[in-house]
């Protein structure tokens, strides 16, 4: 159990980095966190439907390495100072695109792994 | 600038947030812990933010990059949306329950941030100094 614990935490620490690192790609849009968050959703989709879900790799990829690569409290940030900014149409495309393409993306994992398994 | 000692900061910070993450998915169950570590994490980085004494590179590479980027997750929100997608793709009805959830966790966590980061302004912003880190003003 507690190996479980160290596994999943580091494989946080591990996409917490990948993320910090994507996170340096800012155009008009805060473009890495939203690569971070697509990039994790596919993964999570994909590991999901091709694996047992509560099974130990699972656990260590999605809710470890899926869960430290992709995050809710900077996207949150970062859309709310765009309102603050008053730049309303930033902040709107980051929420819209934040909600829709992560969800696409990990419909996508879900269907190629489904199509790879069938 | 990516530094060793800046992605060591994010890594602590990160696995610190993604074990009380998933200590939080263990005790809440996964439904109601992706609600929770959003709503949580967006209120915490509003109150980092706000509060100049994490004004420090070093202290937001921890905190809020490593620490609350770890312990929210929109992985886990749009697997939540997807799974509603997939139902309705099985001929069942809008489940309007879960909609209303999903929504409710943009939204909540939206508000969290910004009524933290001015909480957090008031209390701590204009009497309080940054401090600042020595190594980090010669880089």
């Amino acid at each position: 159990m507690i190996v479980a614990f160290a596994l999943i935490a580091l494989a946080g620490g591990l996409g917490a980095v990948i993320r910090f690192l994507l996170s340096a790609w800012i155009g008009k849009l805060p473009w890495g966190i939203l690569v971070a968050n697509i990039l994790a959703s596919f993964v999570v989709g994909l590991v999901l439907r091709a694996g047992d879900t509560s099974g130990f790799i699972a656990a260590v990829v999605v809710t470890g390495l899926c869960g430290g690569l992709s995050t809710f409290s900077t996207f949150a940030a970062q859309t709310v100072e765009y309102f603050k900014a008053k730049q309303v149409w930033r902040g709107v495309t980051n929420l819209a695109l934040n909600s829709v393409l992560p969800t696409l993306a990990a419909l996508a994992g879900l269907y190629l792994a489904y199509t790879l398994l069938k | 600038m990516f530094t060793w000692k800046s992605l060591s900061l994010v890594f602590a910070g990160g696995t610190l947030g993604t074990l009380l993450r998933f200590s939080f998915d263990i005790t809440l169950g996964s439904l109601l812990s992706v609600a929770a570590v959003n709503i949580i994490g967006s209120i915490v980085i509003g109150w980092i933010n706000s509060d100049p004494r994490t004004t420090s590179v070093g202290r937001k590479q921890f905190w809020s990059v490593g620490f609350a980027g770890g312990f929210t997750t929109m992985s886990g929100v749009a697997l939540l949306t997807a799974s509603g997608i997939t139902t309705l793709s099985a001929g069942e009805p809008v489940n309007i329950q879960l909609l209303g959830y999903i929504i409710g966790i943009f939204a909540l966590s939206l508000l969290g941030y910004w009524g933290a980061y001015s909480v957090g302004q008031r209390l701590t912003g204009d009497n309080a100094k940054p401090i600042e880190d020595a190594d980090e003003v010669t880089q």
